[in-house]
């Protein structure tokens, strides 16, 4: 079990792989919501694209903490922010009108 | 015999044009076995004549015969670009004049959806809602294009993947907010 618990270059490698492909689909699905928009004009779509923007952002950020070893305090700050942005933005999708 | 043989074909590519409009470069070449530089050129010399006139739609170039649907076409090109949309007004030719909880059952989303895209396609003028007391029933609307004309382009005219999927996203977001305005 201590390999679970014990950085091991196998798991960072595999930690790298998952940040990589998370900002991929996060890439993909800010193009889909602003190819969604063009069509429709839904006003709620909008939300939808910055909150995956700032989700591909929090990944990237995320993979750069963890490569470059950013520890500071406003990474502290920053990381719980976006994650909050992110489901404000989605709440504000749902319950906006327009 | 150059010239004849050359004429010929620009005139079996304005035909093909007539009969199937939306229709792109590659589709008119594979179907009237021509080279490309041949399709290229004398698309380029229809446009140059005001015979045709095309409109870029993603990664494809779209030709239409000029006249009066023009405006029409780039309208019905853009719903039909749409899976949710395509399919209202697929379900229109096909019922003739369905009301909304036919349409609800058939497309199997809910009816704030339905309500929403069919509010889009009469901002459009492409559909009419008609009242019948409790009942709001949905048709084509007769003085804009005829139903013949929407499936002519229809047939011509795929959904692709991403257009699938974009719509898909938008269908989720109408129905996860039930947003009836």
């Amino acid at each position: 079990m201590e390999f679970l618990t014990t950085e091991t270059p196998f798991l960072e490698l595999i930690e790298s792989i998952l940040y990589v492909i998370g900002t991929i689909f996060a890439a993909i699905l800010i193009a889909l919501s602003i190819s969604a928009y063009r069509n429709t004009r839904l006003r709620k779509l909008l939300y939808a694209i910055v909150a995956f923007l700032l989700f591909g952002i929090f990944l990237f950020y995320e993979f750069l903490e963890h490569s470059m070893s950013l520890e500071n305090t406003f990474t502290e700050i920053v990381i719980p922010f976006m994650g909050l942005s992110i489901l404000v933005l989605f709440f504000m999708a749902i319950v906006n009108k327009k | 015999m150059r010239k004849k043989t050359s004429n010929a074909n620009k005139e079996r590519i304005l035909q093909y044009i007539q009969n199937n409009p939306g229709c792109y470069l590659r589709q008119i070449r594979n179907e009237l076995d021509l080279s490309m530089g041949s399709v290229q050129y004398h698309s380029y010399q229809l446009q140059k004549g005001g015979k045709i006139t095309s409109m870029r739609q993603g990664l494809y170039k779209l030709h239409f015969q000029s006249g009066t649907f023009e405006d029409h076409e780039k309208i019905l090109l853009q719903v039909l670009n749409q899976e949710t949309p395509r399919e209202i007004i697929l379900f229109i030719i096909e019922q003739g004049d369905p009301t909304q909880t036919d349409v609800v059952k058939r497309l199997g989303i809910s009816a704030p959806s339905v309500n929403w895209h069919v509010k889009r396609l009469i901002e459009l003028n492409l559909v009419d809602e008609v009242r019948e007391g409790k009942y709001k029933r949905y048709r084509l609307r007769d003085d804009s294009i005829d139903s013949r004309y929407i499936e002519q382009l229809l047939k011509t005219h795929h959904l692709n993947l991403w257009n699938k999927w974009s719509n898909r996203l938008v269908e989720v977001f109408l129905s996860l907010s039930n947003d009836d305005k």
